[in-house]
């Protein structure tokens, strides 16, 4: 954690993917601050996987971030799916903890999507109550993702920011905030990224992403298959602006290139980030 | 309608792609998309990421059926086959049954065989390694008989009237979906599975060597293991506990 006591350096990590463990490997050591893995996949893996995360951890900073706990579902998440996460914290001790502001599916039909969830009370009150839940049972702060979404639900009464603002303010957690996401939301559902930022309040910001996305010209598609756009950067420079210094992590989980062109991103968002 | 009957509604959408009325009431499109359009994407998204799943746990089914085949039977697995795991790498357990149903298997008998192989070959290499140990260099030749291998319990023999073992080997070492074609796929193959470290390896065995290992793997010392494979070619003795020595089977001899 030793890199992250100067507040006068930037945090910018990737993410840990399977592709790239030969480098680690045999490569030279990744010029990054941090990692930043998937949480499930490596809740049931013992093997090469988790020798290499281990590694990895012993060299840097690390980030779980959870695709699974389906904080909106039908059902609460399920406890062996916590227990199973909470032994990852204390064996990783992570620095940060996060998953998505979202559902997933039913428990014998997970669509293993971030699916869009309304923004009102009803869900906010669900929301507070499996978030206080979480957080209770890990012992740790939980940061919220905002998703991408390709429809909203016409029951919703907020802003999603105004209802992440408030959620964050109400159960403790922070926010993790997908600047990409924002972006190909406010293209698909036509809102202006710029005023979502002013709303949200940065001190529950905790973590940032960029992430590329496609262009299927009906409509926008967060693939996390290339680098950012510079729309999506000129967007992470307004939300710096905000508060600086707020680790950011380069996804990259579709046609993922060498790691050196990771690297190349990571030092794009450090020069972005003053 | 509230949020938990939207939800039951979606799953619903997604698997029989008959959308209800009260789902359009409810849902927001995007750009020019229609309600079914927008239900599509997540339809789609699905069973490309579960068919992904699939095509990365069973590579050597891939490699066989070729990409058309194998996506068109991934994707009717999908829809036949709700997910219930967090965890992906646990979607597709049942994957290598359902192959013993379908018109594949008449052309290709080994698939199930195949895909049951693949899945031993992930559930070792997610269980935990220890480092290597040469066992051998601490052995007195003449206690040799009465040896009694204890085996790591991430092992197993296989046989099989097909290239089993082959086809495996062909698929980890890369070879284009195209070369299938060419591929011999109907010599009768022994092989034996291990973890070793952090690796997953295989071995090629002769019939004799695994009945070998096979009686070793039941307890029974060097000596007895070998008069129960009476006919086998010394040679072929020799060249097992070789190979078993060079590729670093974690093995514990016990006296």
């Amino acid at each position: 954690m030793e890199k992250f006591l100067n507040p006068n350096i930037s945090k910018v990590g990737v993410g840990l993917r399977h592709t790239h463990f030969p480098y680690f490997e045999s490569g030279p050591p990744p010029n990054v601050d941090f990692f930043e893995a998937i949480t499930e996949n490596f809740l049931n893996t013992r093997g090469r996987p988790f020798t290499i995360i281990e590694k990895i951890r012993s060299d840097y900073p690390l980030a779980l971030h959870g695709v699974s706990l389906s904080l909106a579902g039908e059902e609460d998440p399920p406890l062996d799916y916590l227990k199973k996460v909470k032994s990852l914290i204390a064996i990783l001790d992570p620095f940060l903890i996060s998953d998505h502001l979202c559902w997933t599916g039913g428990s014998a039909h997970n669509l293993h999507n971030l699916l869009p969830i309304p923004f009102n009370l009803e869900t906010k009150l669900l929301l507070l109550g499996r978030i206080k839940k979480v957080q209770d049972f890990y012992q740790r702060e939980v940061l919220i993702e905002n998703v991408s979404a390709y429809f909203t639900l016409n029951s919703s009464t907020e802003e999603e920011s105004d209802f992440m603002n408030d959620l964050c303010k109400k159960s403790g957690c922070g926010i993790l905030l997908d600047i990409n996401n924002i972006f190909v939301n406010s293209v698909n559902q036509d809102f202006n990224p710029y005023e979502y930022l002013d709303r949200v309040n940065f001190s529950y910001v905790k973590q940032i992403h960029l992430a590329g996305h496609s262009d299927l010209g009906d409509y926008l598609f967060d693939t996390h298959s290339r680098a950012p756009s510079d729309k999506v950067w000129d967007l992470y420079r307004y939300a710096l602006a905000k508060k600086n210094n707020i680790p950011t992590l380069i996804e990259w989980d579709e046609d993922i290139p060498p790691f050196q062109r990771l690297e190349e991103e990571v030092k794009k968002a450090k020069r972005n980030g003053f | 309608m509230d949020f938990k009957n939207f939800q039951k509604n979606f799953l619903k959408v997604i698997s029989t792609s008959d959308v209800a009325n009260e789902l359009i009431k409810e849902i927001r499109t995007i750009g020019k998309l229609n309600v079914d359009e927008v239900i599509s994407i997540y339809r789609q998204d699905y069973v490309a990421r579960l068919s992904e799943a699939l095509g990365e746990f069973f590579e050597s089914v891939w490699f066989v059926l070729g990409d058309d085949d194998f996506f068109k039977l991934a994707k009717e697995y999908v829809e036949s086959n709700p997910s219930s795991v967090q965890d992906l790498a646990n979607y597709g357990r049942h994957f290598p049954e359902y192959l013993k149903k379908t018109s594949y298997q008449r052309e290709f008998p080994f698939l199930f065989e195949l895909a049951s192989l693949e899945q031993s070959y992930w559930d070792f290499f997610h269980k935990k390694g220890t480092p290597y140990q040469d066992p051998w260099d601490s052995l007195n030749p003449e206690q040799f008989g009465d040896l009694k291998l204890k085996f790591p319990q991430d092992c197993r023999t296989f046989s099989s009237e097909y290239s089993l073992a082959s086809l495996f080997m062909a698929r980890k070492n890369k070879l284009n979906s195209s070369d299938n074609e060419n591929f011999n796929w109907s010599l009768p193959e022994h092989a034996f599975l291990y973890k070793s470290s952090d690796q997953v390896g295989l071995i090629h065995l002769t019939i004799g060597q695994k009945l070998i290992i096979d009686n070793l793997l039941q307890g029974k010392c060097v000596s007895d293991s070998l008069e129960l494979a009476a006919d086998i070619d010394p040679q072929e003795v020799s060249q097992l506990f070789s190979l078993l020595k060079s590729h670093q089977v974690q093995l514990e001899l016990v006296l």
